[in-house]
Protein backbone atom coordinates (compact mmCIF):
# COMPACT_ATOMS: atom_id res chain seq x y z
CA UNK A 1 0.00 0.00 0.00
CA UNK A 2 1.29 3.20 -1.03
CA UNK A 3 0.29 6.07 0.87
CA UNK A 4 0.09 9.99 -0.53
CA UNK A 5 -0.03 12.52 2.65
CA UNK A 6 0.59 15.74 0.70
CA UNK A 7 1.48 18.19 -1.10
CA UNK A 8 4.98 18.02 -1.97
CA UNK A 9 6.92 21.55 -1.82
CA UNK A 10 10.44 20.30 -2.77
CA UNK A 11 12.58 17.50 -2.68
CA UNK A 12 12.86 16.56 1.30
CA UNK A 13 9.39 18.19 1.91
CA UNK A 14 5.57 17.81 1.99
CA UNK A 15 2.52 19.73 3.08
CA UNK A 16 -0.17 17.83 4.67
CA UNK A 17 -3.53 17.28 2.73
CA UNK A 18 -6.26 18.63 5.01
CA UNK A 19 -9.46 18.57 4.36
CA UNK A 20 -10.68 22.51 5.13
CA UNK A 21 -12.93 25.17 4.55
CA UNK A 22 -13.07 26.16 0.72
CA UNK A 23 -11.85 29.65 1.28
CA UNK A 24 -8.65 27.59 3.18
CA UNK A 25 -8.21 25.46 0.52
CA UNK A 26 -4.83 25.15 -1.42
CA UNK A 27 -7.01 25.88 -4.81
CA UNK A 28 -8.48 29.18 -3.28
CA UNK A 29 -5.27 30.39 -1.44
CA UNK A 30 -2.40 29.66 -3.63
CA UNK A 31 -3.82 29.09 -7.14
CA UNK A 32 -7.12 31.33 -7.24
CA UNK A 33 -8.63 28.46 -8.74
CA UNK A 34 -11.99 27.02 -6.76
CA UNK A 35 -12.99 25.13 -9.94
CA UNK A 36 -12.39 22.00 -9.31
CA UNK A 37 -12.77 22.26 -5.26
CA UNK A 38 -13.73 18.76 -3.87
CA UNK A 39 -12.67 16.17 -6.77
CA UNK A 40 -9.88 13.98 -6.24
CA UNK A 41 -8.49 12.07 -9.79
CA UNK A 42 -6.07 9.24 -9.39
CA UNK A 43 -5.10 7.77 -12.54
CA UNK A 44 -3.19 4.78 -13.21
CA UNK A 45 -0.24 4.32 -16.04
CA UNK A 46 0.77 0.60 -16.23
CA UNK A 47 4.78 0.36 -17.14
CA UNK A 48 5.59 -0.08 -20.54
CA UNK A 49 6.19 -3.48 -21.15
CA UNK A 50 7.54 -4.18 -24.91
CA UNK A 51 6.52 -7.50 -25.75
CA UNK A 52 2.96 -6.31 -25.69
CA UNK A 53 0.90 -4.65 -28.59
CA UNK A 54 -0.41 -1.70 -27.65
CA UNK A 55 -4.89 -2.01 -27.18
CA UNK A 56 -7.23 -0.26 -29.47
CA UNK A 57 -8.69 2.98 -28.45
CA UNK A 58 -11.99 2.47 -27.62
CA UNK A 59 -14.37 4.84 -29.66
CA UNK A 60 -17.03 4.84 -26.66
CA UNK A 61 -17.50 8.67 -25.83
CA UNK A 62 -16.36 9.54 -22.49
CA UNK A 63 -18.80 9.24 -19.40
CA UNK A 64 -18.71 12.63 -17.06
CA UNK A 65 -20.84 13.83 -14.23
CA UNK A 66 -22.40 16.86 -13.46
CA UNK A 67 -21.21 19.46 -10.72
CA UNK A 68 -21.50 18.14 -7.56
CA UNK A 69 -22.00 20.63 -4.47
CA UNK A 70 -18.74 21.67 -2.63
CA UNK A 71 -18.45 21.66 1.45
CA UNK A 72 -15.06 20.71 1.93
CA UNK A 73 -11.29 21.79 -0.17
CA UNK A 74 -7.93 20.39 0.70
CA UNK A 75 -5.49 22.54 2.38
CA UNK A 76 -1.54 22.71 3.16
CA UNK A 77 -0.95 21.54 6.40
CA UNK A 78 1.68 21.01 8.80
CA UNK A 79 5.44 20.75 6.76
CA UNK A 80 6.64 17.41 6.93
CA UNK A 81 9.91 15.72 5.66
CA UNK A 82 9.66 13.20 2.90
CA UNK A 83 12.65 12.61 0.53
CA UNK A 84 12.13 12.25 -3.11
CA UNK A 85 13.56 8.91 -4.31
CA UNK A 86 13.59 8.18 -7.99
CA UNK A 87 13.50 4.73 -10.00
CA UNK A 88 13.53 3.99 -13.23
CA UNK A 89 9.75 3.91 -15.05
CA UNK A 90 9.07 3.70 -18.49
CA UNK A 91 4.73 4.98 -18.32
CA UNK A 92 2.10 4.00 -21.37
CA UNK A 93 0.85 7.31 -22.50
CA UNK A 94 -2.66 6.28 -21.30
CA UNK A 95 -4.41 5.26 -18.57
CA UNK A 96 -5.46 1.84 -17.53
CA UNK A 97 -7.97 3.20 -14.86
CA UNK A 98 -8.70 6.70 -13.31
CA UNK A 99 -10.79 6.88 -10.39
CA UNK A 100 -12.86 10.15 -9.51
CA UNK A 101 -13.78 10.90 -5.83
CA UNK A 102 -15.97 13.82 -4.72
CA UNK A 103 -15.52 14.59 -1.45
CA UNK A 104 -17.86 16.24 0.81
CA UNK A 105 -19.61 16.04 4.32
CA UNK A 106 -22.13 13.82 5.31
CA UNK A 107 -24.41 16.60 5.55
CA UNK A 108 -24.05 17.44 1.68
CA UNK A 109 -23.84 13.69 0.93
CA UNK A 110 -27.39 13.64 2.36
CA UNK A 111 -28.31 16.68 0.71
CA UNK A 112 -27.25 14.68 -2.90
CA UNK A 113 -29.34 11.68 -1.58
CA UNK A 114 -26.30 9.90 -2.05
CA UNK A 115 -26.31 9.00 1.87
CA UNK A 116 -29.72 7.98 3.29
CA UNK A 117 -31.45 10.45 5.71
CA UNK A 118 -31.81 9.37 9.71
CA UNK A 119 -34.22 10.61 11.47
CA UNK A 120 -33.02 9.61 15.06
CA UNK A 121 -33.51 12.10 17.45
CA UNK A 122 -30.08 11.19 19.05
CA UNK A 123 -28.46 11.21 15.79
CA UNK A 124 -26.57 8.34 13.71
CA UNK A 125 -25.46 6.41 16.53
CA UNK A 126 -28.58 6.31 18.96
CA UNK A 127 -26.24 8.28 21.68
CA UNK A 128 -27.33 11.70 22.38
CA UNK A 129 -24.25 11.99 23.83
CA UNK A 130 -22.12 12.11 20.57
CA UNK A 131 -23.93 14.60 19.55
CA UNK A 132 -22.02 16.75 21.74
CA UNK A 133 -18.87 16.11 21.39
CA UNK A 134 -17.12 14.81 17.78
CA UNK A 135 -19.82 13.44 16.81
CA UNK A 136 -18.74 12.53 12.97
CA UNK A 137 -22.47 12.52 10.75
CA UNK A 138 -20.89 10.04 8.85
CA UNK A 139 -22.17 6.68 8.42
CA UNK A 140 -20.26 3.50 9.92
CA UNK A 141 -17.58 6.00 11.42
CA UNK A 142 -16.73 4.86 14.65
CA UNK A 143 -17.53 8.25 17.03
CA UNK A 144 -14.84 9.38 19.95
CA UNK A 145 -17.61 9.67 22.24
CA UNK B 1 12.98 6.01 -20.18
CA UNK B 2 11.72 8.60 -17.63
CA UNK B 3 13.25 9.25 -13.89
CA UNK B 4 9.88 9.02 -11.90
CA UNK B 5 9.30 10.02 -8.10
CA UNK B 6 9.04 7.03 -6.24
CA UNK B 7 6.36 9.16 -4.43
CA UNK B 8 3.93 8.25 -6.94
CA UNK B 9 5.33 4.85 -7.98
CA UNK B 10 3.47 1.85 -6.90
CA UNK B 11 5.99 -0.94 -6.54
CA UNK B 12 4.38 -4.71 -7.42
CA UNK B 13 2.73 -6.08 -4.63
CA UNK B 14 0.76 -9.80 -4.55
CA UNK B 15 0.14 -8.61 -0.53
CA UNK B 16 -2.70 -7.46 1.11
CA UNK B 17 -6.45 -8.52 0.29
CA UNK B 18 -8.66 -5.85 -1.01
CA UNK B 19 -10.25 -3.96 2.03
CA UNK B 20 -14.29 -3.80 2.87
CA UNK B 21 -15.89 -2.20 -0.11
CA UNK B 22 -17.17 0.70 1.04
CA UNK B 23 -14.51 1.80 2.55
CA UNK B 24 -12.30 1.41 -0.27
CA UNK B 25 -12.94 1.76 -3.92
CA UNK B 26 -11.03 -1.50 -5.76
CA UNK B 27 -11.30 -2.19 -9.47
CA UNK B 28 -9.72 -4.93 -11.39
CA UNK B 29 -5.75 -5.13 -9.84
CA UNK B 30 -6.07 -1.63 -8.05
CA UNK B 31 -7.65 0.10 -4.92
CA UNK B 32 -7.76 3.49 -3.71
CA UNK B 33 -9.06 4.96 -0.42
CA UNK B 34 -8.81 7.82 1.65
CA UNK B 35 -7.69 7.94 5.21
CA UNK B 36 -8.20 10.42 7.69
CA UNK B 37 -5.73 10.47 10.81
CA UNK B 38 -8.66 10.74 13.16
CA UNK B 39 -11.29 8.21 11.64
CA UNK B 40 -9.61 5.73 9.50
CA UNK B 41 -10.57 5.02 6.11
CA UNK B 42 -13.53 7.00 5.08
CA UNK B 43 -16.75 5.61 3.80
CA UNK B 44 -17.23 5.17 -0.01
CA UNK B 45 -20.67 5.47 -1.95
CA UNK B 46 -21.31 4.79 -5.02
CA UNK B 47 -21.72 7.93 -7.38
CA UNK B 48 -25.28 8.42 -9.80
CA UNK B 49 -23.23 8.95 -12.43
CA UNK B 50 -22.57 5.58 -14.06
CA UNK B 51 -19.02 4.40 -14.66
CA UNK B 52 -17.74 5.40 -17.80
CA UNK B 53 -14.77 5.74 -20.27
CA UNK B 54 -12.63 8.31 -21.57
CA UNK B 55 -10.45 8.15 -24.47
CA UNK B 56 -10.45 4.25 -23.36
CA UNK B 57 -10.04 4.40 -20.25
CA UNK B 58 -12.10 2.98 -17.48
CA UNK B 59 -13.18 5.59 -15.40
CA UNK B 60 -14.84 4.95 -11.53
CA UNK B 61 -16.85 7.78 -9.77
CA UNK B 62 -17.17 7.81 -6.44
CA UNK B 63 -18.33 9.55 -3.83
CA UNK B 64 -16.31 10.03 -0.07
CA UNK B 65 -17.66 11.35 2.97
CA UNK B 66 -15.42 13.58 5.19
CA UNK B 67 -14.90 16.25 8.06
CA UNK B 68 -11.91 18.39 8.47
CA UNK B 69 -8.82 17.16 9.65
CA UNK B 70 -5.31 15.68 7.97
CA UNK B 71 -6.10 12.52 5.27
CA UNK B 72 -3.63 10.72 2.93
CA UNK B 73 -4.70 9.17 -0.01
CA UNK B 74 -4.25 5.05 -0.13
CA UNK B 75 -3.06 3.02 -3.70
CA UNK B 76 -2.78 -0.25 -3.72
CA UNK B 77 -1.56 -2.15 -7.01
CA UNK B 78 -1.95 -5.72 -6.69
CA UNK B 79 -1.08 -6.46 -10.52
CA UNK B 80 2.35 -8.01 -11.50
CA UNK B 81 3.16 -5.01 -13.45
CA UNK B 82 4.35 -1.68 -11.88
CA UNK B 83 2.37 0.87 -12.29
CA UNK B 84 2.35 5.06 -11.80
CA UNK B 85 -0.12 6.53 -10.60
CA UNK B 86 -1.02 10.14 -10.69
CA UNK B 87 -3.15 11.98 -8.30
CA UNK B 88 -5.04 15.09 -8.85
CA UNK B 89 -6.45 17.22 -5.53
CA UNK B 90 -9.17 20.01 -6.17
CA UNK B 91 -7.64 19.83 -9.48
CA UNK B 92 -3.96 20.26 -9.29
CA UNK B 93 -1.16 17.85 -9.63
CA UNK B 94 -0.33 16.76 -6.02
CA UNK B 95 3.67 16.81 -7.09
CA UNK B 96 3.68 20.25 -8.63
CA UNK B 97 0.42 22.38 -7.97
CA UNK B 98 0.16 22.09 -11.92
CA UNK B 99 -3.34 22.09 -12.96
CA UNK B 100 -4.84 19.36 -14.72
CA UNK B 101 -7.70 19.39 -16.89
CA UNK B 102 -10.04 16.76 -18.23
CA UNK B 103 -7.47 14.69 -20.36
CA UNK B 104 -6.26 13.40 -17.15
CA UNK B 105 -6.21 9.69 -18.60
CA UNK B 106 -3.30 10.93 -20.87
CA UNK B 107 0.00 11.04 -19.52
CA UNK B 108 0.98 14.23 -21.09
CA UNK B 109 -1.36 16.20 -18.94
CA UNK B 110 0.60 15.24 -16.31
CA UNK B 111 3.71 16.19 -17.12
CA UNK B 112 5.23 19.50 -16.55
CA UNK B 113 8.87 19.69 -17.62
CA UNK B 114 11.07 21.59 -15.26
CA UNK B 115 8.47 21.97 -12.73
CA UNK B 116 8.54 18.65 -11.32
CA UNK B 117 10.47 17.95 -7.81
CA UNK B 118 14.15 17.36 -8.27
CA UNK B 119 14.51 13.58 -9.34
CA UNK B 120 17.62 12.81 -10.01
Amino acid sequence: MQEFAGWRTDSATIRRFMFTSVDNSAAVKFFDDPSAVGTMVVSIFPEVVREVYAQPRSAEPPTRGGPSPRSLGTGAGASERSEVQTVQFEPERNAARAFIFHYATAAVLEGMGVIPKVDSAFGRFGNKDCDKGSFTGIPNARPKC
Amino acid sequence: MQRIALASLIVVSFTGAAQAQNRAVTVGDHLVAIEMDRLGTMPIYPAQVRDGRKGGTPISFTHVAVEKGDYKVLVQNNGARRVLACIAIDGRNILNGEKVGRDYNELSAWQAPGKAPATS
